[in-house]
């Protein structure tokens, strides 16, 4: 016990030491761990606080996804993933004395379509307010955002993922979505630490952004990454937000916290800084671990903002974020409350069409949500649930997965093994996308045609495509002619082979005639071994069949 | 909109007010950090307690049933702009306000500097001549 105690002051001093040199301006240090040996010692025995049991993550996300669209929320400069640094900047993103802010219909519109899609309530009515903090890449000094009332709020987001031992169950799970609201982008800071200076450039400053918030209905990172990927497809598909994460067109901060079922729900730490979903399921699940860890030393979980560290796979704390900030918020007073019309009918007379945005028309013209399409591919084409989440789940499997069927006789049911399991596979292996794949759809048709046509069997048939993979531009045909695949006819060989194989297992045979199918298979692949696997298994196991009868 | 004859406010009573405001000095320090307003002395501070009792005034309205308003242009309907490309692309007359750019960027500290607390504000002023 002496010992250990010995070694968590000298930690604590470490810990306190690191905290001083890191943030030297920081108000707290942390405070022993105090347990009874040390207050007196005629306890003999260590009444540490109980070890929580069975402590659970509880993960919030904070998503803001850039609008697609070709001008800024409140002004009318351009925005562009790479442009000149403050080309793309007006005077009022600028923040120039005299101007003022023009609300871009376009943005409202994406906000109420992704509203829609996420089957949120658009509030008929919403407000713009400023939230006020200081940083260089803020100009105005405050950020207009909709923190009273926002456009649309109590949605929900169906996500799946595919869990169970063997990975192929689909899991299906909700998360409620609290808001939906307009906001406007900062601007980008580059931090150049030679020279202790910030570079700013306004390029981004005033984008409009969704800021979604999501309810704490996730427990871990992969209930996350799911929710998020999800998200990501719809918010693709309605072509309200490029989603892409690496650009920052989609940028998720998660918020975790670890409790006991059933208990209230314990301190909760921000995550910040993830550039990719998988990050972000590494981010959390390593924040939860440490929570965890705190917990059980016996200690507590500070309220901070952590960033995650991509090289080390760790979360640590960020500087720059002093204790709990007030933002101060009050009405914009420049933007009159927004209206939403219900539909056509409920417009004001005299009104011009493009100062209105209507959710009828908008609901009306909304494309075929994720979801939706994973139904349609189960009921048209016969597949399983987790085929059709594999299907749509990559980007463009659904196209070639249609392409090939075009070319083949195969059924639907038969050919989706080959798209979800060999094609996926060996995508995956060297991270690639569908669209750099060395096998075209007509190429991986033509070898279930002739797989379908008995010209090979399937075994040869996985050898064929792993050849092709290889040599991309080597057709089917080729491989199985120069490696000599093709199946084995010639029945009179069969049964040569057959016979031999026989002939040199007696006490096989003679299992087989004493009941014991199970080993045919054996002898099976023995004639497969013999036959480089050429052989037809259906005629090999009826040929051992009648010469064991 | 018809202007009335006579005036129609009423001249409140500082009895009727509710009871006046202290502001503890943390609060002041907080207000100057987050406004970075500088309350100075012991004058600025009376100046700001002043002001919250002439606004303690609004408090003495009967305000039950009226909704707030938090904009003049409440009834006003919000003026949508087309997503088209206007404006922009001026940077260089935008990088012209700024004394210090480099290759097109502003400069900016590497972070916010913090406040320096009050009492070393304290000795700063002390020690400069203001």
């Amino acid at each position: 016990m002496a010992a250990s105690s010995v070694a968590a002051s000298e930690l604590l001093q470490n810990m306190n030491k690191h905290i001083s040199i890191l943030y030297p301006k920081a108000s707290y240090v942390i405070r022993r761990i105090s347990t009874s040996r040390q207050r007196s010692d005629s306890q003999p025995q260590l009444r540490v606080k109980s070890a929580p049991q069975q402590l659970v993550g509880v993960v919030g996300l904070e998503v803001h996804a850039q609008i697609n669209s070709n001008t800024k929320l409140f002004s009318g400069s351009s925005v562009r993933f790479s442009a000149p640094p403050n080309s793309l900047v007006s005077p009022f993103d600028a923040s120039l004395p005299g101007t003022l802010p023009v609300l871009n219909t376009r943005c409202v519109e994406a906000a109420v379509m992704t509203a829609l899609a996420l089957n949120c309530t658009i509030n008929r009515t919403s407000l713009f307010d400023r939230k006020h903090y200081f940083y260089a890449d803020l100009p105005a000094g405050y950020q207009i955002t909709q923190q009273r009332r926002p456009i649309a709020v109590d949605g929900f987001l169906d996500y799946s993922f595919l869990g169970g031992k063997k990975r192929n169950q689909v899991i299906k799970r909700t998360v409620s979505i609290k808001q939906i609201q307009l906001e406007q982008d900062s601007g980008k800071s580059l931090h150049d630490n030679l020279r202790s200076q910030t570079l700013i450039d306004l390029n981004r400053a005033g984008v409009g952004l969704m800021e979604l918030v999501m309810e704490p209905d996730m427990s871990c990172g992969e209930e996350a990454a799911a929710a998020v990927g999800e998200l990501q497809r719809i918010l693709q598909t309605l072509g309200t937000c490029q989603g892409n994460m690496s650009e920052g067109q989609l940028r998720v901060d998660a918020n975790v916290s670890v409790h006991e079922p059933g208990e209230p729900l314990g301190i909760r730490t921000e995550v910040k800084n993830i550039n990719s979903i998988r990050y972000l399921a590494k981010a959390i699940d390593y924040e939860i671990q440490r929570q965890i860890a705190v917990l059980q030393r016996g200690g507590t979980v500070q309220s901070q903002t952590r960033a995650f560290d991509s090289k080390s796979g760790e979360t640590v704390p960020m500087r720059d974020k002093e204790g709990l900030q007030d933002y101060r918020f009050m009405p914009e007073p420049n933007l009159p409350p927004l209206i939403v019309y219900e539909d056509n009918a409920s417009l004001p007379t005299g009104i011009d069409a493009c100062q209105v945005v209507v959710v009828q028309a908008i609901r009306e013209a909304l494309p075929e949500l994720p979801a939706v399409k994973r139904e349609r591919l189960v009921q048209t084409y016969g597949l399983l649930p987790e085929h059709s989440l594999t299907l749509v789940n990559e980007d463009g499997l659904v196209e070639y997965f249609e392409e090939v069927l075009k070319a083949t006789k195969k059924e639907p049911r038969k050919v989706i093994g080959w798209v979800t399991n060999e094609l996926v596979g060996h995508l995956k292996q060297q991270d690639m996308s569908v669209s750099q794949s060395p096998i075209a759809p007509s190429a991986l048709a033509e070898l279930l045609e002739l797989q379908e046509t008995g010209h090979i069997s399937s075994s040869a048939a996985r050898r064929v495509f792993q050849e092709m993979w290889r040599s991309p531009g080597k057709t089917a045909l080729q491989i199985i002619r120069e490696q000599d695949l093709g199946l084995v006819s010639d029945t009179a060989q069969l049964h040569n082979i057959c016979q031999e194989v026989l002939d040199s297992h007696p006490d096989e045979v003679n299992a087989i005639r004493g009941g014991n199918k199970k080993v045919l298979n054996k002898l099976m692949g023995l004639v497969q071994r013999e036959t480089k696997g050429r052989a037809d298994p259906v005629l090999v196991r009826k040929i051992i069949q009648e010469k064991t009868s | 909109m018809s202007v009335p004859e006579a005036a129609t406010w009423n001249q409140y009573q500082r009895t009727q007010l509710p009871p006046p405001v202290h502001i503890p000095a943390d609060l002041v320090d907080q207000l100057e950090r987050l406004a970075l307003v500088d309350f100075r002395s012991k004058q600025g501070l009376a100046c700001l307690e002043e002001a919250i009792r002439f606004a303690d005034q609004l408090h003495a309205v009967d305000t039950s049933g009226v909704e707030p308003m938090d904009s003049v242009l409440e009834d006003r309907s919000l003026n949508l702009r087309e997503d088209a490309v206007t404006e922009g692309d001026c940077a260089e007359e935008l990088l012209e306000l700024s004394k210090y750019t480099i290759e097109e960027y502003f400069v900016a500290p590497p972070g916010n500097i913090p406040l320096p607390t009050r009492e070393e504000r304290a000795t700063i002023l002390k020690h400069s001549e203001l």
